[in-house]
């Protein structure tokens, strides 16, 4: 699968038609989306709490997370569940299906052009064939320093 | 306790009492059958009957009592088919056998639906089948000379004993002082041997009946009558007479139809625990050295005023480490006693695993060890379903056919070994068979038809046992449900992960597979009522609610952002959940109000619909993207889909702020500069 020797496992996610990469080693395990429970006051990305191993963690929404309006959960929608400094979180996604290897090296920083919501969260950007990989950055992306919004959007009740 | 009124409360723990016994009584009957069954297969003498017709006798009389009709009438037929194959020697025809396994499952599924309010299944062709095994007509003489026979069979060779019958009439007020229907057994026990114990319906109210042969000397005590206990000589026990009207059970009577192997659901435990006495001593010790550390609290107070201030933190220092101590240990004590032994489960499970290995005409052997490791009653409880659904697979898909497995230089018995062990906080529950193995490549092969993304590398146990688990994975299409070994193991994980355990799997090809379930000990539990708020359930701890009340929405008056409603001889404020998460409102008529707070300044939490109460287990909501104010946790109800828990001091407080807040705003600013949290 991979064409670039040595380097990093990533699991590959789609969103919002662009495919995007995560440590493998950041990865608990990949799951169904099931239905969150709605947290009252939490932040707006945040569709609720779903059950996983036992623990109940946050489910965000990364359609919410980078700007993208949300879509109806399908059969490919996956919650891709990160660890991070102690942390479990799930990742709401289009889907998720593919494993790649990257080697460092080929990771370049993101270009001027993109930036908007979702480069907030990105570390890179790696081509891979005719593809690009976005690089994402699980640390800033569960940072909370933005206010929690003070109300659960409409729209996250219709998903439901 | 509960909020539901004294009568009502008295008759929900009469009704759990009766599923209670059920249970028992329903185990017990399993268990003579398949020692008859085991009797009958190698020629052992037959166990002796008459526990069983007690059994069925007393499920009839129950089942009458609480209007459960089709138990009522299954219990019955049972009841007369055992007492005509007793009378014929004690050695049912395996197709008699048979009809009574069936009836006995057919009898679980009646009091199941009637636990669960659901109409009971049809049992009419059932019943005509048991009555087969006994056709005679049963004239009330005939039956009730057989009644005295088992009595005396009951006590053996005793000669002549005194029996009496003593007559409890259970009230609230007696059940509030811990005297119900569970004590008087005991306390009839101290008497001598309990020979019958029946229900009857008297004027409204119920009466128990019980006989008790008395040990010689023994006499009930005098102080009893203020229980609501009475009594009379019944006189001198008879010996049996000759019964003159014996009659062989059909020996090719028809099979019962085949029952649906839905025992699953039939096999829910009562939310009862017998308790050791040791165990409650502790924990009444332990509130006796609560008492004293009160006291000691108490005495530090008085002597405040005049003790000089480092003499007073001292005691209060010791006090409090004291208190603090004992309070762990209270807990402790507590948790012992919400330990059952987990042979309670597998006992039912041996019921399961012989309906499979029936239906799939192997040879099985099944082991238990550990039984008598002990867990929480809840979790054992949960844990029932998952394990018969490891059961079944392991007698369906796991252990081959007696051929195939000779073809593999097995013996053709394959063994099926359930055993529990406690290592530290955890236990660990192993179902292990010795069957073929799971075939990897198969699994592989469904699992990227389904477009499941896999590795390219073989897949470890653990990636495997993930493969099983994919919701829907094997149950897709009708070839997988035979073949595959992943049915219902989503389900099973989910269960295991609802109570904060983790399942493990490991399978050699040709050898065998293992499964783990490891689980805490005991769990943050906790009993709470199920609510509805905009369409959302939620627990709420029962100990937070003073009481519900139902109101007319159009009875609740809202002036100046506040909305209160005439409770007592004041008014109560309310809170509207659903509009202070922001959840979708539904227009009612009625609503229901959730009282807390205190005395002082009680509260009511308007929710749209209560659902019921249930015990719940706690799961912390830690993560700082959820954990709000309001929300103390969170359980998984076992549908996969998590509820929230609600904490009502938070939300006590929150509506205090926002009103002191809005009490600030009106004097300062406009009122439209509010922000959108502080609806209500």
């Amino acid at each position: 699968m991979s064409m670039m020797g040595e380097g990093e496992s990533y699991v590959l996610f789609e969103l919002a038609g662009a495919t995007y990469a995560l440590p493998s080693r950041q990865i608990q395990q990949l799951d169904m989306v099931g239905t969150p429970t709605p947290v009252p006051n939490a932040p707006a990305f945040v569709d609720g709490v779903v059950s996983v191993r036992g623990q109940v963690i946050p489910a965000v929404s990364l359609r919410a997370r980078f700007g993208f309006p949300r879509v109806a959960h399908d059969v490919r929608s996956r919650l891709v569940i990160v660890r991070e400094l102690g942390r479990t979180v799930g990742l709401i996604v289009d889907s998720a299906r593919e494993f790649a290897t990257i080697a460092p090296e080929s990771i370049e920083p993101l270009p001027e052009g993109i930036g908007g919501t979702s480069g907030r969260y990105l570390r890179g950007i790696a081509q891979q064939g005719e593809r690009l990989l976005l690089i994402v950055d699980v640390h800033e992306l569960l940072e909370t320093s933005e206010q929690p919004t003070d109300t659960v959007p409409a729209e996250a009740g219709t998903l439901m | 306790m509960s909020p539901t009124g004294g009568e009502a409360s008295f008759f929900d723990q009469f009704i759990e009492d009766y599923y209670s016994e059920c249970d028992e009584h329903l185990a017990t009957a399993r268990r003579v059958l398949l020692a008859l069954e085991g009797s009958a297969a190698d020629g052992s003498p037959a166990p002796p009957m008459h526990e069983l017709l007690r059994s069925l006798h007393t499920l009839k009389g129950l089942s009458g009592m609480v209007g459960d009709a089709c138990a009522e009438q299954v219990s019955h037929a049972l009841e007369d088919a055992v007492r005509g194959i007793e009378l014929a020697g004690g050695r049912p025809a395996p197709a008699a056998l048979d009809a009574l396994f069936a009836g006995v499952d057919g009898l679980q599924r009646c009091v199941a639906a009637h636990r669960l309010g659901e109409a009971g299944p049809d049992v009419d062709a059932l019943v005509a089948t048991i009555a087969g095994l006994a056709p005679r007509a049963t004239p009330a003489d005939a039956r009730s000379a057989s009644d005295t026979r088992t009595v005396a069979e009951a006590l053996g060779r005793e000669e002549s004993t005194v029996v009496y019958r003593f007559e409890f009439v259970p009230s609230a007020e007696l059940s509030g002082r811990g005297v119900g229907v569970d004590a008087v057994r005991a306390r009839l026990r101290a008497v001598g041997t309990l020979l019958d114990a029946k229900p009857r319906v008297f004027a409204g109210g119920v009466v128990f009946d019980f006989l008790v042969a008395a040990r010689a000397g023994v006499q009930p005590d005098a102080a009893w009558a203020a229980d609501g206990l009475r009594w009379s000589l019944e006189g001198e026990l008879a010996r049996p007479a000759a019964d003159d009207a014996p009659v062989a059970p059909s020996a090719d009577a028809p099979a019962a139809p085949a029952s649906p192997p839905t025992a699953a659901t039939g096999v829910s435990g009562a939310s009862v625990v017998r308790v050791d006495l040791g165990r409650l001593d502790d924990v009444m010790r332990l509130v006796g050295d609560l008492v004293v550390s009160r006291s000691r609290l108490e005495d530090a107070l008085r002597g405040a005023a005049s003790a000089d201030q480092s003499a007073l933190l001292d005691v209060l220092a010791d006090t409090n480490a004291a208190m603090e101590r004992q309070l762990r240990q209270l807990r402790e004590g507590v948790m012992r006693i919400r330990l059952v032994p987990v042979g309670e489960v597998f006992e039912r499970l041996r019921f399961a695993a012989r309906d499979a290995i029936r239906e799939s005409g192997k040879q099985v052997r099944l082991v238990f060890h550990g039984q008598s490791t002990e867990i929480d009653k809840v979790v054992v409880d949960r844990m029932l379903e998952p394990l018969l659904h490891l059961v079944r697979n392991a007698v369906s898909h796991g252990i081959e056919g007696p051929t195939e497995r000779v073809a593999r230089g097995k013996a053709p018995e394959g063994t099926l070994s359930l055993r529990a062990t406690a290592s530290g906080d955890r236990i660990r529950i192993v179902v292990e068979d010795d069957g073929a193995g799971i075939d990897v490549d198969r699994v592989v092969q469904r699992a990227r038809e389904h477009g499941l993304a896999l590795p390219e590398e073989a897949l470890t146990d653990e990636q495997l046992l993930a493969v099983l688990c994919e919701p829907g994975f094997s149950t897709r299409d009708e070839a997988d449900r035979t073949s595959g070994r992943g049915v219902g193991m989503d389900v099973v994980r989910s269960a295991v992960r609802a109570l904060s355990g983790e399942l493990a799997m490991e399978t050699v090809d040709g050898r065998g597979t293992a499964f783990t379930i490891e689980l805490p000990l005991t769990l943050m539990i906790l009993d709470a009522l199920l609510v509805d708020v905009g369409g959302q359930q939620m627990a709420v701890p029962q100990p937070a609610l003073r009481e519900i009340v139902q109101v007319e929405t159009a009875s609740i008056v809202t002036f100046e952002n506040n909305a209160v409603v005439r409770y007592r001889d004041g008014v109560l404020p309310i809170v509207h959940l659903a509009r202070l998460f922001g959840f979708a409102e539904a227009p009612a008529s009625r609503c229901y109000l959730l009282v807390v707070g205190t005395e002082a300044a009680p509260m009511g939490l308007r929710v749209d619909r209560l659902i019921g109460l249930r015990e719940i287990v706690v799961h912390p909501v830690a993560d700082r993207l959820v954990a709000m104010p309001g929300v103390a946790g969170a359980t998984d109800l076992g549908s996969g889909r998590v509820s929230l828990i609600l904490d009502t001091a938070a939300l006590l407080r929150m509506a205090e702020e926002q009103r002191d807040e809005r009490a600030a705003a009106r004097l300062a600013a406009p009122p439209s500069r509010h922000s959108s949290g502080a609806r209500t």
